[in-house]
């Protein structure tokens, strides 16, 4: 088995510097997970043919195009990686301390040299969305990546992952005054959205008068040298007021801007409720601003009791890991003092709810998605339920369904090679590629080279 | 008639409804599933209770409350007014009241940090720290089914409370109610309010923080005066505190001004006038002073009763409200509701109601101030507070009369729901589960000083634990209150008693009486005595021989052989009357003798048993230091001269094995011939038996002695089997009055026996047996079992029947009594068990009072004949009274054989003739105990003795008192079968 995977290592390495056409490779290896549920999600003996960046066929007699390259490795398993729905690694800060910040926006706070990204790649994660943490009220927008690239932009996924709001388990905040604060900043905005639209509704009345009367009229606002919107009708949401659609996105600050862009329900919009209390909030909150159909709840294990809320909701869920009990809820009870452990992921599956699980990689806690997922096996779930949390929800979630989480006809090139079941303790990541370009390759990892085998 | 009192509702009317409610449900059977589901769901249940507290202080006694889907639907007094086919829970002796309602509460509203930082905050609303899924079970484990939420509470105005229920399936009662103000110095200095402009620019700069009133008294009622001022302004900008209070003006909601000293009071009631809303006050330990201000302006006070859980940091300047405080408000026409103050936990309303009495309000006002009068405070009267029809089913189910100390929750019910039941806690083991309380006017211990103007007994775990005035109450202790009239004495003996069924004739001295009698305890009859009052009885066979018949008590209730007789005391009843004097003091002098003898070989047995025994322990331990002491020689010449020794030991162990060889070779070992033992399990015993049999065999015919040390009687059985050498299997066969029971067993090693007991019809049993023993058919045991004729020390002498019961009395088990009525009778009885040291007591006895001092002195008592209440020459006499008067401690009998059932009734006839009730009373229990030697364990009301109680109707023993209720072991006698 060692000498294989050397072997194995030494035909990728020999690879890597064959020519071919860019954003083209053709794999044909023991076994593929297309992770395509719908169709089989295991291929034996399969190739898989990337062409231009994208999946052009996986199958098991699939025709290989003159102009790719094709490798053999009998022994090998193409996986299409694991996928981090939520996270807050890979930035400076994850917090901003002004707590209605809708503004901010992950791509400014994203570092790509951040050792959590090449960490990933190396456990074989190829997308992870990264967005504000959970202390603010309206924390900022956040990107989905993949981990490799020199800048941002070269890793984006997606720029529009969606907006964080926290309804609860704030640091010294309790829950009411957590939820009056958004409240406030709602009422507030609609109170100033009511005094503009008055203004601007006088104005143009004032400026019909006086073209009326044929005098001249100062002409409106017009682009100022950024990108905001000046034509009129940006507020869409709530009942009618005098001069509403006479309001331009150019007419409101930034965070007036981004809170209509909420209500409008331009985005998606994480909310994070870590206890069950919160989840009834969030979604008793998404329903009066008639916004459920753009929410992700974003719990902890905490949140298993409102089990049932989640799943009349209709609306996915990301389980973040306590980084002490990971998936589990513990609780005492009070009058008896005995512990109750309850799993969650198989309360979750039991009631039918998709849900998205997560590592606290680049934290402090459970840090690999292939335990978790072993993880939810040991606790009874079977093996399609338990790695569709960490591959096609999230992708799913993030609207990338077509693109990432499945190796189909049509998705992302990104896949990874391993020399063993991707959920072995034992495997390897061999290469990771990344639109069909290979962006990870165990044997010029330097730094996993230098662990194993010493040196400075 | 009562139920009409009541007034609820006419039962007519449910009678008249019930047609109807049929109509419905076939019309819905009919008209589709959904209507039908709908109809299936509707659930009406009963709560048979001796009293319901259906609202505040009004109650129905022995009453049924009627609980239609999680609605209250009616109480009614008379079980005839039940509707027909109701399902009906008997609680017994609880008491239901409505829920308890808690006017404030610290769920929440505490956090200091996490403000809004506002000192001002009408729109903050309690509702949104409702939990709906926090656990709740300590709340309800003191009754409180629904409470009032608070907003944040150390802010001038801190928002919106709300009132929500602890369970339930619509447990949210009012979203936004009242609006809360604090006028308490906590709110003062709330600090400066900061807003951070963002994005910060020339024309939005950043700011210094505003700073916020109120620094005084003075500040925060201008602040408050301002306010409608302030709601009517228009401001340049949004302002979420005056969209709040915008709302909360034009509302109709009180408002709860948090006010304690005079001058709070006084602001509260300007504000509330200004403002033109009802006046809630919350705290106010002095408000009996603004009595008449407050009535006048019809505010309501939620009052804080000081409680401590712990030593408070009050100043010594603190003064406790007024002992009338209450009473003054109450009278002046203030409805007051109860909270507990901040030193002890909010929940513990029962209590806070319980002191308040303190206060001057009576026991049925406070019962209302925490369940009626806040939820007519809190706006929630519709739905809780009282159990009238329509209001949803949350009750508590107390084990007593709700506002006394001995009552706790045992069960909680919200819309009809069992949500918190006090045993399950019981199953978890967390709980005491079998105590009881029984608590009456007048308690008569047996021994020592009753207890008059009410006294409570606790039973646990089957003894009394406690008798006074007042003892503790466990949680979950069931409470028996039997009312001012009631009495309560221990449980009666029968020195010789018999039951209608069951008559001992004559017994052999090996059986156990008591054991025999405790086959026969599923009978009703048993039940009959106990419930009479009887609940210990001696049981005698009726033919005494000269060594003496070995009698037992038992427990009439019992029914698990260890509770339902006392087996290690023995009672050894002997005929000393009539007959020839000389020939009979000879015979006593011989069974004396005889047992002396019989017990002074036991005496030497257990001497030189326990002298064996240390010798063993000495031996084992200095075998074990000479074994080290060796093997540390061994290892200090190893050092030198190990190889050597090696090589000569090896010799050694050859030549050994050699001549054990050869031995085992002239010697043949029988395979079964032994004593072979065995542990037999199966499911149907209570626990393993130790087998033991005594196999030998010649050719084919097998012969077993079977016996089994766990066995007291020490029986065995000898059966004829068979051998089959060839396959090395024995096989025995019995057949019993059970059926044919067969024992096989295969040996499969060397002194190993597999082995299946098979009972036809029953069930099989497999188990091993071993040989411990080997008898050599014509050799003894084999070379190399030389350490196997283990020396086992002194053993059991051989038991004589006979004499048991006399060994007992000479080990101080047990007592002797003697029928023998002539003086010189009793004078012989007398000087010889005085000269054996053994206890005596008298049965008949009818010169004993002619006795002299010294011959008194070695009795212990008499029993008297059951024929008491005689007629002599022209006058009625009870010879036992005269016993009694010449200072015999004097027992009572039926004569074993009428039944023990009316002992109690024949004595209370007594009292009419010169029988002190008194002295009846302590002949039936104390003395009684005493007579036979169980002064330890019964016949008297105290810490450590059975828990054998009986309830009478009035005093004891009179014409015309009944036995109510009867307790055996701690466990009450069922009235019915």
């Amino acid at each position: 088995m060692r000498s294989f995977a050397f072997l194995s290592l030494a035909v990728l390495s020999l690879s890597a510097w064959s020519p071919a056409q860019e954003g083209s490779i053709a794999f044909k290896v023991g076994t593929i997970h297309t992770h395509d549920f719908a169709n089989g999600p295991v291929l034996k003996n399969a190739t898989l043919v990337v062409h231009d960046g994208r999946v052009q066929t996986v199958a098991v007699d699939a025709e290989v195009p003159f102009d790719v390259l094709l490798e053999e490795h009998p022994e090998a398993v193409i996986f299409p990686g694991f996928l981090e729905a939520h996270t807050s690694s890979g930035v400076d800060r994850p917090n901003e301390n002004v707590p209605v910040a809708p503004f901010l926006n992950i791509k400014d706070s994203l570092d790509p040299s951040s050792f959590y990204f090449e960490d990933e790649l190396r456990k074989g994660v190829v997308g992870m969305g990264v967005i504000p943490g959970n202390s603010t009220i309206f924390g900022g927008q956040g990107r989905v990546v993949s981990p490799f690239g020199r800048t941002v932009e070269q890793m984006t996924l997606a720029p529009d992952m969606g907006m964080k709001i926290v309804f609860g388990g704030r640091f010294r905040w309790s829950r009411s005054a957590q939820i009056a604060q958004i409240r406030e900043e709602i009422a507030k905005l609609n109170a100033r959205l009511r005094l503009l639209g008055q203004r601007l509704a006088d104005q143009a009345a004032a400026d019909a008068d006086k073209e009326r009367a044929g005098e001249e009229v100062e002409p409106r606002k017009e682009f100022d040298g950024d990108d905001v919107d000046i034509s009129p009708g940006f507020v869409k949401f709530g009942e009618d007021f005098p001069g509403k659609d006479m309001i331009a996105a150019e007419d409101l600050d930034d965070t007036q801007r981004y809170l209509v862009h909420i209500l409008n329900g331009d985005m998606r919009l994480w909310l994070y409720a870590p206890v069950a209390a919160d989840v009834a909030a969030a979604h008793q909150w998404s329903k009066e601003h008639d916004l459920l159909e753009k929410v992700v709840f974003v719990v902890t294990p905490a949140a298993w009791k409102a089990k049932d809320i989640l799943k009349t909701a209709h609306r996915p869920v990301f389980l973040t890991p306590n980084f002490a009990q990971n998936l589990f809820h513990i609780e005492r009870d009070p009058v008896t003092y005995k512990e109750v452990r309850t799993f969650v992921p198989k309360v979750f599956t039991e009631a039918g709810i998709e849900f998205a699980i997560g590592s606290l990689a680049g934290r402090m806690g459970p840090d690999r998605l292939a335990y978790q997922v072993s993880l939810c096996m040991r606790e009874g779930m079977s093996r399609t339920q338990a790695m569709k949390t960490v591959t096609t929800v999230p992708a799913r979630m993030w609207g990338l369904e077509d693109r990432v989480g499945t190796l189909k006809t049509g998705a992302d090139g990104t896949f990874v090679v391993l020399d063993g079941d991707p959920l072995k303790i034992g495997t390897k990541v061999l290469q990771v590629w990344v639109r069909g370009a290979k962006v990870y390759d165990r044997t010029t990892d330097l730094r996993l080279q230098r662990l194993l085998e010493g040196g400075n | 008639m009562l139920s009409t009192l009541i007034g609820l509702r006419p039962v007519s009317q449910i009678r008249r409804r019930m047609p109807l409610a049929l109509l419905a449900a076939s019309f819905s059977f009919s008209a589709g599933p959904d209507l039908f589901s709908q109809d299936e769901a509707e659930s009406v249940r009963a709560y048979q209770a001796s009293r319901i507290y259906y609202d505040g202080g009004l109650a129905v006694d022995n009453g049924y409350l009627i609980v239609r889907n999680g609605q209250v639907e009616q109480v009614i007094a008379d079980a005839s007014e039940l509707p027909p086919f109701i399902e009906v829970e008997y609680l017994g002796d609880a008491v239901l009241i409505p829920g308890l309602v808690s006017a404030d509460s610290a769920i929440s509203g505490l956090s200091a940090f996490g403000r809004s930082d506002r000192s001002m905050g009408a729109h903050r609303l309690a509702i949104d720290e409702f939990d709906p899924y926090a656990d709740l079970t300590s709340l309800l484990s003191r009754g409180v089914t629904t409470y009032y939420m608070s907003p944040t509470r150390d802010r001038l105005i801190g928002g919106r409370g709300a009132v929500v229920k602890t369970a339930g399936s619509d447990r949210i009662l009012k979203k936004v109610g009242d609006l809360r103000v604090s006028l308490k110095s906590s709110a003062w200095y709330p600090g400066a309010l900061v807003e951070a402009p963002l994005p910060p620019s020339a024309d939005n700069p950043i700011k210094p923080g505003q700073p916020q009133p109120p620094e005084s008294r003075a500040g925060a009622l201008l602040a408050l005066r301002q306010q409608p001022d302030y709601v009517a302004a228009e401001l340049s900008d949004f302002n979420i505190h005056q969209q709040g209070m915008r709302d909360y003006l034009a509302g109709q909601e009180p408002l709860r001004m948090v006010a304690d000293s005079d001058g709070d009071l006084r602001g509260a009631l300007e504000i509330a006038q200004l403002w033109g809303k009802p006046l809630v006050v919350d705290g106010g330990e002095h408000a009996d002073r603004w009595a008449q201000h407050l009535a006048e302006q019809q505010a309501a006070l939620i009052f804080k009763v000081p409680l401590f859980s712990q030593v408070a940091s009050l100043p010594d300047s603190w003064q406790p409200p007024a002992d009338d405080a209450l009473r003054k408000l109450h009278d002046a026409g203030v409805p007051v509701a109860l909270a507990v103050g901040s030193y002890a936990s909010w929940t513990l309303l029962l209590e806070a109601a319980t002191a308040a009495q303190g206060y001057g309000l009576t026991a049925a006002e406070a019962l209302a101030a925490i369940t009626e009068i806040p939820a007519e405070i809190l706006g929630v009267a519709e739905r809780v507070g009282t159990l009238r029809p329509g209001r949803d089913a949350d009750f508590l189910v107390m084990t007593g009369d709700p506002l006394s100390q001995s009552a706790s929750v045992a069960r909680v019910y919200v819309e009809g729901e069992l949500v918190w039941n006090v045993a399950d806690l019981e199953e978890e083991g967390e709980r005491n589960s079998d105590s009881t309380v029984i608590r009456a006017g007048t308690i008569w211990t047996g021994s020592g000083a009753t207890v008059t103007g009410g006294g409570e007994v606790l039973l646990r775990d089957g003894k009394v634990v406690a008798v006074g005035k007042s003892v503790p109450h466990p949680i979950g202790t069931k409470v028996v209150d039997a009312g001012e009239d009631a009495h309560v004495t221990p449980g009666f003996i029968d020195l010789r008693g018999a039951v209608n069924s069951f008559r001992l004739s004559r017994v052999d001295p090996k059986v156990d009486v008591g054991l025999l009698a405790a086959g026969g305890r599923f009978q009703r009859n048993w039940q009959a005595v106990a419930r009479a009052g009887i609940t210990s009885m001696v049981l005698t066979p009726s033919s005494w021989p000269r060594e003496g018949a070995r009698g037992a008590l038992v427990k009439t209730a019992g029914v698990l052989p260890q509770d339902s007789y006392i087996d290690e005391h023995e009672i050894v009843f002997m005929n000393y009357s009539g007959g020839d004097a000389p020939q009979r003091e000879e015979g006593l002098e011989q069974t004396l003798r005889g047992a002396k003898s019989y017990f002074d070989k036991w005496e030497k047995y257990r001497k030189d048993r326990a002298k064996w025994e240390k010798e063993q322990v000495d031996k084992t331990a200095s075998d074990q230091l000479e074994a080290e002491a060796a093997l540390r020689k061994r290892l200090v010449q190893g050092a030198v001269e190990l190889a050597p020794q090696k090589e000569k030991k090896e010799e050694e162990s050859d030549a050994d094995s050699e001549d054990s060889g050869e031995d085992e070779s002239q010697q043949k070992v029988d395979p079964l011939n032994g004593l072979w033992e065995g542990t037999i399990e199966h499911e149907m015993l209570p626990e393993p038996i130790t087998a033991q049999a005594r196999m030998r065999h010649e050719g084919p015919v097998a012969v077993g002695v079977f016996s089994s040390p766990d066995d007291p009687s020490g029986q065995s059985i000898e059966l004829e089997g068979t051998w089959n050498e060839g396959e090395q299997r024995v096989f025995f066969s019995l057949a019993t009055e059970f059926g044919q029971v067969s024992l096989s067993g295969q040996i499969d090693a060397p002194d190993h026996m597999f082995c299946r007991i098979e009972l036809s019809g029953f069930g099989s049993a497999e188990f091993e047996a071993v040989r411990t023993e080997i008898d050599g058919g014509n050799a003894p045991i084999v070379s190399k079992r030389k350490k196997a004729k283990k020396d086992e020390g002194p053993q059991e002498p051989k038991k004589d029947w006979r004499y048991e019961g006399l060994r007992a009395l000479f080990e101080g088990r047990g007592v002797a009594v003697v029928q023998a009525d002539l003086k010189h009778e009793l004078e012989t009885l007398s000087r010889i068990f005085a000269e054996y040291k053994l206890p005596l007591a008298i049965m008949g006895g009818s010169q004993a009072n002619q006795l002299d001092e010294g011959a008194r002195d070695s009795i212990r008592g008499v029993v008297a004949p059951p024929n008491l209440v005689q007629r002599v020459r022209n006058r009625t006499e009870v010879a036992a009274a005269d016993l009694a008067a010449e200072g015999f401690a004097t027992g009572f009998q039926t004569g074993g054989t009428r039944s023990s059932r009316f002992l109690p009734e024949t004595l209370s006839l007594a009292t009419h003739f010169g029988l002190g009730p008194e002295t009846a009373l302590r002949g039936l229990t104390s003395d009684a105990a005493r007579l036979i030697g169980l002064q330890d364990r019964l016949g008297t009301l105290a810490p450590g003795y059975d828990a054998d109680v009986v309830i009478h109707s009035g005093p004891p023993l009179q014409l015309g008192t009944e036995v109510i209720r009867v307790f055996v072991n701690g466990k009450e006698v069922p009235q019915t079968w």
